[in-house]
């Protein structure tokens, strides 16, 4: 058994040496050899994926903001009517948290409201205009989601116990207006992103392509000693694996140096410029750029040879 | 896998009504011959007599359109790289990379013919080809620094360094002179002297007719019986 075992281990590392040798640094030599060929796709793909990398700053920035505007819109203020009895209040209360979707129920008083009213900056000038406490007592309804925000709102819409001009916070017109705008800003960057990435792959396919149309000599002799299909093609598909990891590395400098930019012209941390964002999630971002670009530059490659004969 | 035993002896190549179509035309017609192991053989007849199909077809390159071809008893089928890896070809225009040493040429195809073969392994057997082929002294020269001669012999070093069961030449002399042409084909009897079969495929009749050897002739896809006159096939 340990002899098989022994022998196996022996093969094993002797195949894996002929193939690093015979493909991975015959593709890596190969780039070097036409890396001029090469710049115009590394261009484009570090073009891409530096929009791709710029994109998904800005969705990790988005997604900072839209969670903390959504923990915000889902605490419904149910303004109470002045004059309500402690007896119709104790029943709109038990009304609310006998809901499913209802989280928690918060009295909050007209003195309350008034104190955290002047902690805001601004409003005590304000109030200060207006004649003794405007502000309603109100129940602070902390909900499960934006959608039972909304099914809430219209069901105390006509409330009695309510203040009738304004009986709840909530502001469809305000809701719809940033969900819809979070939908163009995400289509946007897609087709933005589609377009770029089918560019690269274009220009990488065809650097690819023109190597091998280059090395066609090669390769048929290649052929003739015995290489098999995907020893022939290996090659060529990791160069455009190499093509799209330069460009990868080239995209990721350009999005560290343009974040550094942002903050610098800033002059605050990078979190406070685009939230959520840390020098650790920026690294990973930029870090996973290599991958991204060695999946499309080999995928790319593949494609472009895909039926070519030798 | 069919296997063919012959009676007495052990035949390397045995073809059996091959025939082969381009499109629709025919470049071998029903082609029936043997080849003893070993043998050293000379395939000649005119341009587009189908020497070059023939080779094709030994070495997996093509598929006979009708018939069949064993290869030491072993029926010629789908696995075609199993051929390839029993037959080496030598060409014409020697087939080297250029951006490689004599030594690596070897190597590459040892390597790219048989993954599992270990790198000192491979550099061995590389360089007794060269020796064999007298090219020891120039294992690290690129092909652009060798003679006509020589890239014809380190060619030949690379298809031996396989240790092939056939060895097919298609006009391995075309390109050389005289005295390089002798030496060429010296090198290939002696290869077969060793028990590779050796299948030669020329124009050259004062090659073939410098020493006795078994002469396969082809004219218009068909073997001319040993009996017609060489006309036949030397016209072209």
């Amino acid at each position: 058994m340990g002899v098989r075992l022994r022998r196996t281990l022996v093969l094993l590392a002797a195949i894996t040496a002929n193939v690093v040798e015979l493909i991975v640094l015959d593709a890596v030599r190969s780039w070097i050899r036409h890396r001029s060929a090469h710049a115009p796709a590394v261009g484009s793909v570090a073009m891409a994926l530096f929009v791709l990398g710029a994109s998904a700053v800005g969705t990790v920035a988005l997604q900072t903001v839209a969670r903390e505007e959504a923990a915000q819109a889902t605490l419904l203020h149910v303004y109470l009517r002045d004059g309500d009895t402690a007896d119709q209040l104790a029943d709109l209360e038990g009304t609310l948290l006998r809901r499913p979707d209802v989280v928690s129920v918060v009295y909050v008083s007209k003195a309350d409201a008034l104190r955290e009213a002047l902690a805001r900056p601004g409003m005590a000038d304000l109030i200060d205009q207006t004649e003794g406490n405007p502000l309603p007592a109100a129940y602070d309804v902390r909900l499960k989601s934006l959608a039972a925000v909304e099914s809430l709102a219209r069901e105390l819409s006509s409330d009695p116990r309510l203040a009738p001009d304004q009986p709840t916070s909530y502001d469809a017109a305000t809701y719809s207006t940033l969900q819809r705008l979070m939908q163009i800003v995400a289509i946007t960057t897609l087709v933005v992103i589609s377009g770029l990435a089918l560019i690269a792959a274009g220009v990488t396919g065809g650097a690819v392509r023109a190597a091998a149309v280059a090395r066609a000599d090669e390769v048929q002799t290649m052929r003739l000693v015995g290489a098999t299909d995907w020893m022939v093609r290996g090659p060529f598909v990791l160069e455009g694996a190499v093509t799209g990891v330069v460009g990868g590395a080239l995209g990721a400098v350009v999005l560290i140096a343009a974040c550094r930019f942002l903050q610098e012209e800033a002059g605050v941390g990078l979190g406070d410029v685009l939230p959520g964002l840390g020098v650790v999630v920026l690294a990973l971002l930029a870090a996973a750029l290599l991958p991204v670009g060695a999946c499309m530059g080999s995928l790319s490659a593949a494609v472009a040879l895909r039926g070519k004969h030798w | 896998m069919l296997r063919w035993t012959p009676l007495g002896g052990g035949p390397s190549v045995r073809m059996e009504g091959v025939t082969h179509r381009y499109g629709r035309t025919p470049s071998l017609k029903g082609v029936d011959l043997e080849i003893e192991s070993g043998e050293f053989t000379y395939l000649v007849g005119p341009s587009a007599s189908g020497k070059t199909t023939l080779l094709k077809l030994l070495h997996g390159e093509e598929r006979p359109t009708a018939g069949r071809i064993w290869l030491d008893g072993e029926l010629i089928g789908r696995r075609r790289r199993s051929t390839r890896r029993r037959v080496s070809v030598v060409f014409q225009e020697y087939r080297l990379l250029e951006r490689r040493t004599a030594l690596e040429n070897i190597m590459f195809a040892l390597r790219v013919r048989d993954l599992s073969l270990r790198r000192s392994e491979v550099a061995g057997r590389a360089l007794t080809a060269l020796a064999d082929c007298g090219l020891a002294m120039r294992a690290s020269a690129y092909p652009s620094q060798l003679s006509g001669g020589q890239r014809q012999r380190l060619a030949i070093a690379r298809a031996l360094a396989a240790q092939p069961l056939l060895l097919l030449a298609d006009e391995p002399t075309a390109s050389l002179d005289v005295d390089n042409a002798r030496r060429v084909t010296a090198l290939l009897r002696k290869i077969a002297a060793r028990g590779t079969t050796v299948i030669v495929a020329t124009h050259d009749r004062d090659l073939v007719a410098a020493r006795p050897n078994r002469v396969i002739r082809l004219s218009e896809g068909e073997v001319v019986p040993a009996d017609e006159p060489q006309e036949r096939w030397a016209s072209g």
